[in-house]
């Protein structure tokens, strides 16, 4: 059953296995710095001061980090995995797996998996490590003497991890598919939509309209208490808006219609799949959010003072916001593959009906720019609700400042992201006739 | 694993399979089954036909505990399953039951030989050898061919042989010939006719073709759910002039 799972639909392991390989590289690199902390020539005052420095605390947060994003990205794309199981999953069940045999087979297939992504991000993992304290030293936060030496028992760390974040996230993401009457998967017809819960719909408005009047009412308060507050502002808004992806998604459908043909194909395909879609709009947003965040408040401190913050401060805080970036970039691509493979039939069914590949992929790329239209404009929001206050305790302006270069920048590898994941893996599925997709 | 002890030969009148007023209603109001009655004897070969959405296939899903009724009872060899917790229901399904579908019904990535050892390897019941029931079914020495590379009634071929492995009581055959052509249609259901005739096993069997029908013992139709008659079964062609008997009455 493992076997059949990992070469039937080899491609459905790309998102866990690439959260495997950041996570394996992330411990390799956290261990390998804590390493070259402590074997680095010091004398004592210089150690006393590299330790006071919170340097080894940065690459403990970086193992730490790397477990508890992988279990939950790992879980969340496990079950896009699962999903492309269900038939065989019905089939054994039918035969006579129970729901714990089904279970374990799916931790064993993550398990798997992330053997020889371990393998590849551990080696990844030290050439970021070495690059980060390259960085470190020419940043002047750590004496020149400090050098990069890998953690001896590296990999046999990072295998652990991975294989563990693997199973118990794994486990979990099986949980609901494991439990389903084979007879659902087994019908002929499609598996009913599942409609938005209006509990959600509702619980993501409360949050919002809550996390937007702390806003407002935080604004006047001394700096201090806006920091800590604001904290709470964008967790609601960022849960909030989590829980109102397809309701967003759905708004943006409707936009999507008033443009012309493959527009409105575009957007019936956003509206159906909304469920699905906000599964990569909800990282995408988060992304761009914290993102924004530590560029607006780094980049409005200099715009106002005219003092930039230490370029030490600056680098450390940017350097932390990466691996965020980099978890929600792994899981928002994986999501789009996933919900473009499940479309295979779909896209060939187009074709047949007498589609181009041209416009099949036309309307496919048109759906990745509404995605990634969507995600920048909640993406914004949340960060501009959140720090106005703190920039007007903080330095008494209104305006966030936000250099051209970087919105650009974010706008670009949002829409790259976003076609990665899904006019590419589309491009690729369409090269073969759509006669054989059909038919599978 | 042990083998278990071998299925009941419930001989003569005692009933393998009894459905008591099986309803079966899904979201929206939409009722697939309503107040369904069947008994099925040991060794029994029985047709169930009806129009698309006349409820069919989940009788069979209920019958074979794949899903669950909303209302009524159904006993499968002995044992009342539609309360049956999901684990014991399952092994109950395992050592007891075979199913034959109409498509996705082997591991495609695996050989013949891993496909039919799969019900062992889920811990059922090995009562027939896996070269034996090959033959069985005319497929000596394709053990270790890849499924993909068989042609469909051969497929199917093999989903009957991993049907009998365990040695069921029961066969569950959801339009088994539905994707084949009347040739190998023929040999499908001559492999459950004569699994009926040698082996004793029952077969509930769901199909729309009248001539997969006439190899049965006996005839249900259904229509809205309810059950329209229930008899010996006649010739091919006295099938499909009851079958369009009920499903025009259906759209009148």
């Amino acid at each position: 059953m493992i076997r059949q799972a990992l070469r039937r639909n080899p491609w459905s392991f790309l998102g866990p296995f690439s959260t495997q390989l950041l996570a394996a590289a992330l411990v390799a690199a956290g261990l390998g710095i804590t390493t070259s902390i402590d074997r680095a020539p010091l004398d004592a005052a210089a150690r006393r001061a590299l330790t006071e420095s919170g340097l080894a605390d940065v690459a403990i947060i970086f193992v730490m980090v790397a477990i508890y994003l992988s279990i939950i990205i790992i879980g969340v794309t496990m079950a896009a995995t699962i999903a492309q199981q269900a038939r065989d999953i019905a089939l054994v069940r039918a035969i006579g797996a129970t729901p714990g045999r089904v279970r374990r087979s799916v931790a064993a297939q993550a398990a798997i998996v992330a053997v020889p992504a371990t393998l590849l991000g551990v080696p990844l993992g030290s050439l970021g490590g070495r690059a980060w304290i390259h960085g470190v030293v020419t940043h002047e936060l750590a004496p020149a003497a400090v050098s990069f030496h890998p953690h001896p028992a590296a990999l046999p760390i990072a295998l652990a991890v991975t294989v563990g974040t693997s199973l118990a996230g794994a486990l979990v993401a099986a949980i609901r598919p494991s439990r389903m009457r084979p007879a659902a998967a087994l019908a002929d017809s499609a598996a009913p939509r599942r409609r938005i819960g209006s509990v959600r719909t509702v619980a993501g408005l409360i949050l919002v309209a809550g996390g937007t009047v702390l806003s407002v009412s935080i604004a006047d308060l001394d700096a201090e208490t806006t920091d800590a507050l604001a904290l709470f502002v964008m967790l609601a808004l960022c849960v909030g808006a989590g829980l109102l992806g397809p309701a967003l998604l759905r708004v943006t459908a409707l936009v999507g219609r008033r443009f012309g043909d493959i527009g409105r194909l575009a957007g019936d395909t956003i509206a159906v799949r909304a469920k699905a879609l906000s599964g990569a709009l909800v990282p995408l947003t988060l992304a761009i959010a914290f993102t924004a965040v530590k560029v607006i408040m780094l980049g409005t401190v200099e715009h106002e003072t005219g003092t930039a913050p230490p370029a030490a401060d600056r680098w450390l805080e940017y350097t932390g916001t990466a691996v965020y970036v980099a978890f929600a970039a792994v899981a928002a691509v994986n999501t789009l593959v996933t919900v473009v493979l499940a479309r295979r039939r779909d896209l060939a069914v187009t074709r047949l009906a007498g589609a181009t590949r041209g416009r099949a992929l036309a309307v496919v790329i048109c759906e990745a720019l509404l995605v990634t239209g969507t995600a920048l404009v909640v993406g914004a929001a949340v960060a501009a609700t959140t720090t106005l206050p703190m920039l007007h305790t903080a330095l008494g302006t209104w305006t966030p400042w936000l250099p051209a270069g970087w919105v650009l920048t974010g706008v670009l590898s949002t829409a790259a992201l976003v076609l990665a994941g899904t006019a590419l893996p589309a491009a690729l599925t369409m090269r073969r006739p759509p006669i054989e997709a059909v038919h599978q | 694993m042990s083998p278990g002890p071998a299925p009941t030969r419930l001989n003569g009148m005692e009933s393998v399979l009894e459905l008591q007023d099986v309803t079966r209603s899904f979201h929206r109001g939409i009722v697939a089954l309503r107040q369904v009655s069947l008994s099925v004897r040991a060794g029994e070969f029985v047709a169930v036909m009806g129009a698309t959405g006349s409820g069919k296939s989940t009788l069979l899903h209920c019958a074979a505990g794949l899903d669950r009724p909303s209302s009524g009872s159904v006993r499968l060899a002995g044992r009342e399953i539609s309360r049956m917790r999901e684990r014991p229901l399952t092994r109950w399904r395992r050592d007891r039951v075979g199913f034959v579908f109409q498509s996705y019904n082997l591991l495609s990535e695996l050989t013949v030989r891993q496909n039919l050892a799969l019900p062992g390897r889920l811990g059922g019941p090995r009562r027939r050898g896996i070269d034996e029931v090959l033959a069985a079914v005319g497929l000596e020495g394709t053990g270790r061919r890849g499924v993909g590379e068989l042609s469909g009634g051969q497929r199917q071929r093999v989903a009957i042989a991993r049907a009998l492995v365990t040695g069921p009581s029961v066969i569950f055959a959801d339009e088994p010939t539905g994707a084949l052509d009347p040739t190998t249609g023929g040999q499908i259901l001559d492999l459950l006719r004569h699994a009926v005739d040698t082996d004793g096993v029952t077969v509930l069997m769901v199909t729309h073709d009248p001539v997969a029908a006439a190899w049965s013992d006996r005839l249900v139709l259904l229509r809205s759910g309810r059950v329209a008659t229930d008899t010996a079964t006649p010739d091919a062609r006295a099938i499909a002039d009851r079958l369009h008997a009920v499903s025009t009455a259906v759209a009148a």
